[in-house]
């Protein structure tokens, strides 16, 4: 009897003791907390690709026509600060720099001008074109310390073409000819990819037409945003001609407008255009003098605009020859831009979203140029300052550069940001126990 | 041979009570030849009485005198007549009737011969003899008898003649030397004067002889402490006849070797001390103590001893030289004592022959179920985590995310476990070093505790297995339910998921707590006898064994130093065994004292504390850990919870629940079947215990984070599953032992069925387990995983090496940003043991104050990654010197390639390592700064701190600990004053000058809790030594 009892009282005793555990509050461990902070972060130096070089190679010959080389190249790099070689081309700790080149023959005769911007790890370049007589030389620069692996992505008009891994030694230069990679592709947009401090990334746009020159000009990178405004599409004399060319990375419906001055051109067709995503467009647009291009999407779009300036060749009779620029489109933000003046012959070309003042300063805040301007008014102002100069414009506006030269070249010279967002970076401790 | 006539006088001193009086003088009646006088000195006011034969004087003397003022007052009544002998009585010695005169006989043929003693043969059997003859060592301190205890009498002895000494009790002396000496030296109490007597004689240039012939029973009462209240034997005299050894040894060496005697009488005592813990005999370890304390008490005796000796000492020592027994002999008389009680313990319990050859095929049955189950539960093993064996015998280590790193030298560990400083992070004080010590002694066996604490968990299923077979053999003899509890034991599925996780301290408490229940059952003597014929066991009586008590409280102590938290239900079982153990009741709670002795700083941290956070520190982890969601009681008892991360047919509830389902199945049959109650009801009891700690422990949170990487983690539920689990087995096996042949009839036809099916069920669970465990396709079920040994790149672990010891910091990507690691070792080190800290990150033993943390350096890593501010000088002010972006993350080699702080010193497969750039000198642990960030002065860091020489020109002496009282430096031994430093450092302020500097932890409550627990566990280490209790068998000692 003693036994059933203390068996039961052991039974009991331990289905208590299992019960009341049961009812025993939970105490969740607490989520760990990171810490966040705003750093304003370590501004990169710029670089730029360096002088243009004509495609596969110069065919070094005194003759005019059949030579390819040219013997009046100019190329300036004007930056503030002090400069290094990448590759062929230059970095600077500046805060902002340009590099513009004439060739004045040849068959890469024209102006080319590129802004030197920091490195970015996701960008896209539109423009260049693949087709017989055109060149796209997609040239990467690396102004860091560390060795870079990017991943390029060439996009046509039929979507994503190819895609290709090049790794650029720290202070050097990769190239590639993207015509050996994807070939008639006429509507080009590249899409580059370096993970950790990024590349610097440009595309030469070079064209012949048989033996004359078709223009050249460097086309260079761009992040995408919902609207996008090209500051400058007007024409330089009565053939020239501007293209549109479109890319939505993950597809959007954009509605283009154009601003003139001139309220009577009309364009058609663009009141809700379907972009797929991966396709590049290439849309005419009217010609007109003075003209911006506003773009507006429900997604991520890129915008980029090619203007050709047709010009009588000056070895063969009765050819035409033509130079090309390149302008890409911007996203108006709060942020302020500067650019560095060409010299040549340069013109300001603004475009202002909502009415207010632009102000062109320089760099010792003399205002070199003062717009009243209504809202989406477009307006040119040549300006004339030494070549180097930096410019700062006001914010909230879309603007831009123009340099030409005789005999009918053009380029354009972008703003860029010379400071960078505080950005928000979150550090948690852990431990370090790799597997495999 | 000499015609003078031979007067023998014999004196009888007795106190009265003797109970063999009677008997003393009926031997003297009937002696063949009659003594020449009869004195009886009776001590005391008692009445005696002389048998009709004898007529003898009786004499009374003040009651409590010593033999020697009996004799002697008996002696001064008479006048010495020539060729008088004394022939000295106790009351304890009877003679046997032809002693006295073969005593005379021999006195006659040897004139010089002062004493001549009778053979001393046993009280009740007179062929056994007691004493023929003593001698000593050279040295003196030991006594040594001339003949075996309880040797038979065959005459083996009978030629001898001249030896050192006799026994006085029936001997004859002669009176002139007697008076001569002055008696009986009162110094040596009441042991030990025949030897001094007789030595002195031979010394005097008499002989001692012993006459083979001559027999006296001698019951020995005063050897047996007969004549005092305690009646204890032998062992209570103990003490009073070493230190009369030892006396003798001062009494009889040369001056100069007494003080170094002295000092041998101490380290002889501490050896011996260390013997009777061995032996488990607690009397003879204060007796051993007591001995040099007793012995420096009769020195002031030694004097007039000596000058006794001195004074009759007439002829050289070489005279007693070949009567001394060499150091050889003294050895080889200890190892035939030795042996010969060896032989005769096993004579008394040898079984006899059909008992012997049942117990052959019991034997020969139980090795193949044993090889049986090890086959089975090495296949697991390897079927489980075979994988982990080719690269751990191949160089590489086991690593996990809860587990760490495996590779840690012993001294590290070692390190970690004496000083109280736990090195993760930027330092902390810890509460206890006991998980790091529980891993050193693997990790000091050739290959480290990369190899022997992998093989550990790899064949951890094996050895639960084995430890299952080993306790279960106590509850039952039946191999078909041994086979199955401990397959069931190494089937736990908690079990294999905590070694599948790398946890450690669950795993290490499953292997030790069913060792620590076999030492329970044999301390008590509770375990089964194997099986013979009829039903009966063998041995018939089973003894409880201290030494198993011992080794269940070093098991115990195992169990609580790898999961603290089993403290509470062990001691509350344990009490439980106690009551029903009854008289052994101290034998069963000493086994809770090396765990307590371990858990006593968590103890003590958690006093102060409200009982939410006291519990949380008695339930800490030290070890691994791994975050569970809270899961109800049966789900954990079942298994199902924490659930295993695979999909498949052996994650199904049926799979995984069927054999904790049978084992709990079977322990609720074994508590209805009322057999064995207070195993099973002890079972229940433990299980329910231990299913209420496993629950409560997973609805706390263990491990705080510490901001030195650990996030808050609660407990893990193992520990306490396996003690329930224990519990469980323990009942159901207790109860089927003899429940086969039990009852009779119908009723045993019943059971014996029942008995069948649940074997058949259990059978089926284990073996459906088995196939689910080893099922091919299964993927692994946690991380643990091997590893090369190597974590950091090569040059960020030759700067972790002295001497500068500097910390790296290891970066890596992260949604958002990066996070960040701070380690002074190779990877990051979990088996080192936790140093506790609270739910506010403060240390357990500094309650209320912080200590810096690597948390404080999180702007400083976003400066240094984004911003390329001045963030690597507040990371080098903590003594990183290497920065690692960590292999896969581009962003962070790309951020860290860009700072100008930073110089790359190379990129490996293990990560790209930049070098923190610091004016003035190399970052090092410890250093010498004259101003704040300016030049400094880098010391070299020893294993537990700055011991250096210096040239300095003063500053501030920085080490880059977190700051904490136990810190302190000197310089050539002058203290130095503490100061505070702002980022949270340990600073000194250093004078200028040359001299030694030193700088170290040293927190002496830690150290005190250390030393109380290493001697503890030496003590029951000691004490578990199995040699054969020979106090039970009555040996004298």
């Amino acid at each position: 009897m003693w036994r059933a009892l203390a068996s039961a009282a052991a039974a009991g005793g331990a289905v208590a003791a299992v019960l009341w555990s049961a009812d025993l509050p939970v105490v969740a461990p607490r989520e760990g907390s990171a810490f966040t902070a705003e750093v304003e972060p370590r501004l990169q130096d710029v670089a730029c690709p360096g002088p243009v070089s004509v495609p596969v190679g110069d065919l070094d010959s005194p003759d005019p026509v059949l030579g390819s080389g040219a013997d009046d190249r100019t190329i300036a790099v004007y930056t503030r600060g002090s400069t290094r070689r990448a590759g062929e081309g230059v970095a600077s700790d500046a805060a902002i720099a340009a590099s513009v080149e004439r060739v004045g023959s040849g068959d890469v005769a024209g102006l080319a001008a590129i802004t030197c911007t920091r490195a970015l790890s996701d960008q896209w370049i539109l423009g260049g074109a693949t087709t017989i007589g055109d060149s796209a030389r997609l040239v990467l620069t690396n102004p860091a310390a560390v060795a870079v692996e990017a991943t390029v992505t060439i996009y046509g008009s039929l979507g994503k073409d190819a895609e290709r891994v090049v790794a650029i030694a720290p202070f050097g230069q990769g190239e590639m000819l993207l015509e050996g990679v994807s070939p008639e592709i006429a509507a080009l947009a590249v899409r580059v990819q370096a993970p950790g401090v990024g590349i610097v990334a440009a595309i030469q746009d070079s064209r012949l037409n048989g033996f004359q020159a078709a223009g050249t000009d460097w086309a260079s990178a761009a992040v995408p945003a919902p609207d996008l405004v090209v500051p400058d599409v007007g024409a330089v004399g009565a053939d020239s001609t501007a293209v549109l060319r479109l890319l939505a990375p993950e597809g959007a419906i954009v509605s283009l407008g154009l601003r003139t001055p001139d309220t009577d051109v009309v364009w058609e067709g663009v009141r809700s255009l379907q972009l797929e995503p991966g396709l590049v467009v290439d849309v005419p647009i009217p010609a007109v003098d003075v003209g911006a291009v506003t773009v507006s999407g429900d997604g991520p779009v890129l915008a980029s605009a090619l203007i050709t300036v047709p010009r009588v060749s000056a070895t063969v009779e009765g050819a035409l020859a033509a130079d090309i620029a390149w302008v890409r489109g911007q996203a108006v933000d709060e942020a302020s831009l500067a650019a560095v003046a060409p010299g040549y012959t340069a013109a300001l070309a603004v475009y202002a979203p909502r009415a207010g003042v632009f102000q062109l300063t320089t760099a010792t805040g003399r205002v070199l140029v003062d717009l009243q301007l209504a809202a989406d008014e477009t307006a040119r102002v040549p300006i004339s300052v030494p070549a180097g100069s930096v410019l700062t414009g006001t914010a909230s506006f879309a603007w831009t550069l123009r340099a030409s030269d005789a005999p009918g070249f053009l380029t354009f010279v972008e703003p860029g940001r010379t400071d960078a967002d505080a950005e928000t970076v979150t550090v948690g401790v852990a431990t370090y126990v790799p597997l495999p | 041979m000499s015609a003078a006539r031979i007067f023998v006088r014999a004196i009888v001193v007795t106190d009265g009570f003797a109970r063999h009086l009677d008997e003393v003088f009926t031997g003297l009646a009937a002696q063949s030849l009659a003594p020449d006088a009869l004195q009886i000195v009776v001590t005391g006011d008692s009445e005696v009485h002389l048998p009709h034969a004898t007529s003898g004087e009786i004499l009374r003397v003040a009651s409590g005198s010593t033999y020697n003022e009996a004799v002697n007052a008996a002696i001064a009544l008479h006048e010495a007549v020539p060729g008088e002998f004394l022939w000295l009585l106790h009351d304890d010695t009877a003679a046997l009737p032809d002693a006295l005169a073969a005593l005379v006989t021999t006195t006659r043929r040897r004139p010089r011969a002062a004493v001549v003693g009778a053979v001393q043969v046993q009280w009740r059997d007179s062929s056994r003899l007691v004493n023929v003859g003593m001698t000593t060592s050279r040295v003196g301190a030991r006594r040594i008898n001339l003949v075996d205890d309880d040797d038979i009498n065959q005459g083996q002895y009978d030629a001898r003649d001249d030896v050192l000494a006799v026994s006085l009790a029936g001997a004859l002396v002669r009176r002139e030397v007697w008076e001569a000496f002055r008696g009986l030296d009162s110094a040596y109490g009441a042991f030990g004067t025949s030897l001094h007597f007789c030595r002195m004689a031979w010394r005097a240039g008499y002989d001692v002889v012993i006459v083979p012939g001559a027999k006296i029973r001698h019951s020995q009462e005063t050897l047996h402490g007969h004549r005092t209240a305690t009646r204890g034997g032998p062992r209570t005299t103990y003490a009073q006849r070493r230190a009369s050894d030892w006396y003798h040894a001062l009494a009889w060496a040369r001056v100069w070797w007494i003080p170094f005697l002295v000092l041998w009488s101490f380290a002889s005592a501490a050896a011996r001390v260390v013997l009777r813990v061995a032996q488990n005999d607690s009397r003879l370890v204060w007796a051993d103590l007591a001995v040099p304390w007793i012995v420096l008490a009769r020195l002031p005796r030694l004097l007039r001893t000596r000058h006794r000796i001195r004074r009759v000492a007439t002829a050289p020592r070489s005279v007693e030289r070949e009567l001394l027994v060499t150091a050889r002999g003294v050895v080889e008389y200890a190892r035939s004592r030795y042996r010969r009680e060896r032989e005769r313990w096993r004579a008394a319990a040898a079984p006899n022959q059909i008992v012997r050859g049942e117990l052959r095929i019991a034997a020969t049955r139980r090795r193949w179920s044993l090889s049986f189950v090890s086959v089975v539960a090495a296949a697991i093993s390897v079927a489980l985590f075979g994988a982990w064996l080719p690269p751990l015998l191949g160089g590489q280590m086991l690593a996990g995310a809860a587990l760490g790193v495996t590779d840690i030298s012993f001294s590290d560990l070692w390190q970690r476990s004496t000083s109280g400083w736990d090195e993760t992070g930027f330092g902390a004080p810890a509460v206890d070093g006991t998980f790091a010590a529980l891993l050193s002694p693997l990790a000091a066996a050739p290959g480290g505790a990369r190899v022997w604490w992998g093989l550990l968990l790899a064949a951890a299923p094996l050895l639960a297995a084995l430890s299952a077979w080993f306790a279960t053999g106590a509850a039952t003899r039946s191999l078909a339910v041994r086979a199955l509890s401990a397959l069931s034991y190494a089937l736990w599925p908690i079990f294999l998921v905590s070694v599948a996780h790398g946890l450690v301290g669950a795993v290490v408490a499953h292997l030790a707590l069913p060792w620590c229940a076999l030492g329970v059952a044999r301390a008590v003597g509770w375990q089964r006898g194997e099986r013979i014929g009829g039903g009966e066991e063998y041995p018939p009586r089973r003894y409880g064994s201290p030494s198993a008590s011992a080794g269940a409280g070093i098991a115990l102590a195992i169990a609580v130093a790898a999961a603290p938290v089993l403290l509470v239900p062990a001691t509350g079982v344990l009490v439980a065994l106690a009551v029903v153990a009854r008289r052994r009741w101290f034998r069963v709670v000493a086994i809770a004292v090396p765990a307590v002795v371990i858990s006593a700083p968590g103890l003590f941290a958690a006093r102060g504390l409200d009982r939410a956070q006291a519990w949380a520190v008695i339930a800490r982890e030290n070890g691994p850990v791994l975050p569970t969601p809270a899961a109800q009681p049966w789900e954990l008892v079942l298994g199902l919870e924490p659930a295993s991360n695979t999909d498949g047919w052996w994650a199904s509830p049926w799979i995984v629940g069927a054999v904790p389902a049978v084992v709990l199945l079977a322990a609720i049959i074994a508590l209805l079947s009322l057999r064995a109650t207070p195993a099973t009801a002890v079972g229940w009891l433990a299980a329910g215990s231990g299913v209420a700690i496993a629950v409560a422990v997973q609805r706390t949170v263990v491990v705080y984070a510490d901001g030195s990487g650990a996030t808050d983690a609660n407990g893990w539920p193992g520990a306490g599953l396996s003690f329930a689990l224990v519990g469980l087995l323990a009942a159901s096996s207790a109860a089927s032992a003899g429940a086969w042949g039990a009852g009779a009839g119908l009723r045993r036809a019943w059971r014996r069925v029942g008995a069948v099916a649940l074997l058949t069920v259990t059978t089926s669970a284990v073996g459906i387990h088995v196939v689910a465990q080893a099922w091919p396709g299964r993927p692994a079920e946690g991380d643990v995983s091997a590893t090369r040994v190597d974590v950091l790149p090569l040059v960020a672990a030759l700067d972790q090496a002295p001497p500068s010891r500097s910390r790296v910091m290891t970066l890596t990507d992260a949604d958002g940003g990066f996070t960040f690691a701070i380690s002074a070792s190779d990877g990051t080190q979990v088996l080192t043991g936790r140093a506790g800290v609270d739910a506010d990150g403060h240390p357990l033993v500094r309650p209320g104050i912080a200590v810096a943390t690597p948390q404080s350096l999180a702007g400083a890593v976003a400066e240094l990654t984004v911003g390329g501010g001045s963030g690597a000088t507040d990371i080098a002010a903590w003594g990183v010197g290497v920065v690692v972006a960590t292999p896969g993350s581009p962003r962070a080699a790309a951020a860290l390639g860009q700072s100008t702080d930073l110089s790359l010193i190379g990129a490996s497969e293990l990560g790209t390592s930049y070098r923190i750039l610091r004016d003035g000198g190399d970052i090092s642990r410890a250093w010498i700064e004259a101003a704040p960030d300016s030049g400094v002065i880098p010391l070299a860091w020893s294993t537990d701190g700055v011991r250096a020489a210096v040239t300095t020109d003063g500053g501030t002496l920085v080490l880059a600990e977190a700051a904490d009282s136990g810190w302190a430096a000197t310089f050539d031994g002058v203290p130095l004053a503490r100061v505070a430093d702002e980022r949270g450092r340990v600073a000194f302020t250093m004078p200028a000058g040359t001299g030694e500097l030193s700088a170290t932890y040293d927190d002496p409550a830690y150290r005190g809790w250390w030393w109380a627990a290493a001697a503890t566990l030496a003590l029951a280490v000691v004490a578990s030594v199995p040699i054969h209790d020979r106090a039970r068998r009555g040996v004298r000692p």
